[in-house]
């Protein structure tokens, strides 16, 4: 039985290696100073660039609430006909919402389902 | 002011999109059901592998509805709680149900030819897998679907 419970623990400190792992990768990929391929959004204004794919079910509520917030311009890109530039960003999730500048450049990077919802307020 | 030159995620191309707890909540009892078998396997606890494999198979050939547990958490447990934050596309934990499957009917194989260590320790890990999508949302072979999906440039109607 000892032999047993050791196995068990052994198993949970690798699932928990590999939480750590896996976190540690999603925060890789683009992020704010990055810039984007040209063309995926409007030149000389700032905007919302989506990035999603088929098999994304909170990708359509993060859009909607972007849209409804009104602030920015959203562009919707599907990853899954854009293989290209999912390489390109190396992108690690869907949805990935990126706030992208003027002049192409990435200047906040937000992911899940949340990632529609608006920025706090700070105190 | 939006330009959405189609819609997106799963309403353009895939099935209604699921509650993803009630795929965690199958999977915290599989990890349950397995880590106690492999525990008291001296006294019939293999039995635990045979018996999930067929229960992850059904639910995964055939749906939710034919799934025990799945169909438990839609009866019993889902209209105790809040409607979820977020919905998921039912392909990949499917996908991660059948991968499940084929572990535990292979692991079902090794129990029949005397291979005990061979079959627990793939039973094992699909307990690991499981316990670890129901506890933290992580679920590894979900995962493995999406990265097959996208090698294939599928869009997967």
């Amino acid at each position: 039985m000892t032999a047993r419970l050791l196995v068990l623990l052994a198993l949970a400190v690798g699932c928990g290696a590999l939480v750590l792992v896996r976190a540690r990768w999603m925060q890789g990929g683009v992020g704010a100073g990055s810039r984007i391929p040209d063309g995926l959004v409007p030149a000389g204004q700032a905007s919302w660039l989506v990035l999603t794919t088929p098999w994304c079910a909170s990708c359509g509520p993060v859009v909607e609430r972007l849209e409804a917030q009104g602030e920015l311009p959203v562009v919707v890109l599907d990853v899954a006909e854009r293989p290209d530039v999912s390489r390109a960003l190396d992108l690690r999730q869907a949805p990935t919402v990126l706030r992208v500048g003027p002049d192409g450049e990435v200047l906040e990077r937000r992911t899940g389902a949340s990632a529609g919802a608006p920025a706090p307020v700070p105190f | 002011m939006a330009t959405t030159p189609a819609p997106v995620g799963g309403a353009r191309t895939g099935p209604p999109p699921i509650d993803p707890r009630g795929p965690r909540f199958n999977q915290a009892v599989l990890s349950v059901a397995l880590v106690v078998g492999f525990l008291l396997q001296d006294v019939g606890g293999w039995i635990v592998i045979p018996v999930w494999a067929l229960v992850l198979f059904v639910g995964a050939a055939f749906g939710p509805r034919y799934g025990p547990f799945l169909r438990l958490y839609a009866e019993v447990v889902k209209p105790r709680l809040a409607p979820p934050s977020e919905l998921e596309d039912p392909r990949p934990p499917r996908f991660a149900a059948t991968i499940g499957t084929v572990f535990l009917t292979a692991g079902t194989v090794a129990l029949v030819a005397g291979l005990t260590g061979l079959a627990w320790g793939l039973a094992l890990v699909v307990a690991a897998l499981a316990g670890l999508a129901a506890v933290t949302g992580i679920c590894v072979g979900c995962e493995v679907y999406v990265l097959i999906a996208r090698a294939r440039g599928l869009a997967l109607s």
